[in-house]
């Protein structure tokens, strides 16, 4: 018995271990409140082309020494900016648009890793490296987390309406654009966090999974919100734990556990899960019957 | 022109050329029907949920193409699923359900020991593909070209107007599972030369280039295969020359003739409509 619970414990000794887990405890629960207002905005494509996008700046900042999550930053902006310009000047649907923006960007950083092969790790890049972490990229994704949750605590009230209904939230005069701006730049910080656990590709993960399983499990958005941040932060915990005894796959783990609760979420929620649904719909169909009868 | 060309009487470069340009045109045509459908962010869902199936055929034994296949059709009508029985959006479900299976993928990867690259899965190794995979490519990409152009007008009905489409008397749902499954089988192809990231690259921006050029779903057809195969061309030379990331070197190619679209392009290019603008 105290053998195994040694072997269980036995990650909690390393500081790597403990680092990670609080990191990406961090990043889950940031990305986990954006999740919520990405969800609701439909933004699913916007986060994956975002979080695909940053790579070429990563890497160009990588090797002019800069912090990386500056590079990340203005690459995510001229690629929202090439995406609004390309919009406004064809008529390209804009999910082709997205496409072919975010491809473009992440082909161009391929390339760039290749041309500077002593540099960047591309699989650094893909698939994260939270366990091996370094101090400064810690303070980075403090410096983004703490940003990020003030920006989005002062404003979510706006944000929310701005989500619902954007009209809505222009009459009573708000302006939707600085909103848009604040939604946008929020999730180009957080998929730079993000990157760093969970690695370019899972990104999108952390920024719809949460969300989506909260939004099964309540009506109300402030309910939702802390749903969504305190599933971000539990899975990511507990993933990153368990990405010790599964050769440190930290992002897969982390995601595949989100999916996981997604999954149960989906078929037990009380009210808008499938077995209450279906449940519903027997109830509905027997008293439509009465009523012939 | 001579040290130009001088790659190609490497029997690998043939290789990688013959199946960049069969690739380049088997999704420049299926480009041209995402792009109307609306099915972009469909051609990255499927082509990250194609991992765990390519890691369990693996664990099994059997070809790597059918668990990839399986595994990208699982993931197109798990979404759909999940879509119509709850209250979650199409895009959101989509994104759950692929980056599950591909958080699910890595995973089992990290744990089965074996000689499957990891990162020629993502970005692809059209350089280093063997023969076998070259004749597999070759017979899947021919057969999802014919009968993509062979279908294209009921194909086409079905991106336009699916309501059009029923009236008619065809069989949309059938035409919608076929082309989720000529989706599948291209990216699944395309994935060995160009990896599971930029295969949905080859997949949005040929139709794009197209769509900016005509109004005639034939010629856009053309146009996107022509872009294409260029594209793939000069992006294999390029990247041989300057020793760069080959499926890099493609996509951005492309990308560059679709800004060059973007600018000359008759009728829709930014030039022609700033002329008829005065």
């Amino acid at each position: 018995m105290s053998e195994s619970l040694q072997y269980l414990l036995n990650p909690l000794q390393y500081e790597y271990m403990l680092r990670a887990i609080w990191v990406s405890a961090l990043v889950g629960g940031v990305c986990g409140f954006l999740s919520s207002f990405v969800t609701l905005k439909g933004w699913s494509l916007m986060g994956d082309a975002l979080s695909h996008a940053v790579v070429p700046g990563v890497v160009i900042a990588y090797l002019l020494g800069l912090p990386f999550a500056l590079g990340a930053f203005v690459a995510a902006i001229l690629a929202t900016g090439a995406m609004a310009f390309i919009r406004a000047q064809s008529r390209i649907r804009e999910d082709a648009t997205i496409g072919l923006v975010f491809t473009s960007f992440f082909a161009l950083g391929l390339v760039l890793i290749t041309a500077c092969p002593a540099g960047l790790d591309l699989k650094v890049i893909l698939y994260g490296n939270i366990l091996g972490i370094a101090a400064g990229d810690v303070m980075q994704v403090v410096v983004i987390a703490v940003v990020v949750l003030c920006l989005l605590g002062l404003k979510w009230k706006d944000l929310m309406l701005y989500c619902f209904d954007a009209n809505q939230a222009r009459a009573l005069g708000i302006k939707p654009m600085v909103l848009h701006m604040i939604l946008l730049g929020s999730l180009a910080a957080v998929a730079v966090a993000a990157l760093q656990a969970v690695g370019a590709i899972l990104v999108l993960a952390m920024l719809v999974t949460p969300g989506a399983t909260a939004y099964l499990l309540t009506d109300r958005f402030g309910k939702m919100i802390w749903i969504s941040s305190g599933l971000g932060i539990v899975t990511s915990m507990m993933g990153s734990y368990a990405s010790y005894f599964l050769n440190g796959a930290t992002g897969g783990c982390i995601v595949s556990l989100q999916a996981l609760v997604f999954l149960g979420v989906f078929v037990l929620a009380p009210k808008h899960g499938l077995l209450a649904s279906r449940r519903a719909r027997l109830k509905e169909e027997i008293v439509v019957k009465e009523g012939v009868s | 022109m001579n040290a130009l060309l001088e790659p190609f009487q490497y029997a690998f470069m043939q290789d990688a050329l013959l199946v960049g340009v069969l690739i380049g045109a088997m999704c420049a045509v299926l480009s041209c029907f995402l792009i109307l459908k609306g099915w972009s962010l469909m051609g990255d869902a499927v082509s990250h949920a194609v991992l765990p199936g390519i890691v369990l055929a693996y664990i099994a034994g059997i070809p790597l193409i059918i668990g990839a296949f399986a595994a990208g059709l699982f993931c197109a009508t798990g979404s759909g699923y999940v879509k119509r029985h709850s209250r979650i959006k199409e895009d959101t479900a989509m994104g759950v359900v692929f980056t599950g299976l591909f958080a699910f993928g890595l995973v089992l990867f990290s744990k089965t020991p074996s000689d499957l690259h990891l990162d020629h899965i993502l970005v692809g190794n059209i350089l280093g593909i063997s023969k076998a995979q070259v004749l597999q490519t070759l017979w899947i990409g021919s057969c999802v070209l014919v009968i993509s152009v062979l279908l294209r007008r009921d194909l086409l009905l079905i991106c336009f107007d699916p309501v059009q489409a029923r009236v008619m008397a065809l069989p949309d749902q059938f035409l919608t599972y076929l082309l989720l499954g000529l989706l599948t089988l291209a990216i699944v192809v395309a994935m060995q030369a160009v990896g599971i990231i930029l295969v949905v690259a080859m997949l949005i921006t040929p139709g794009c280039v197209a769509y900016l050029w005509t109004d005639r779903f034939d010629r856009m057809l053309m146009i996107a295969v022509l872009s294409s195969v260029i594209a793939t061309i000069v992006g294999i030379l390029v990247s041989y020359h300057a020793d760069l990331s080959t499926s890099g070197c493609i996509v951005l190619a492309q990308a560059s003739l679709f800004v060059l679209s973007l600018v000359v392009a008759p009728k829709y290019g930014m030039l022609a409509r700033r002329k008829m603008k005065n």
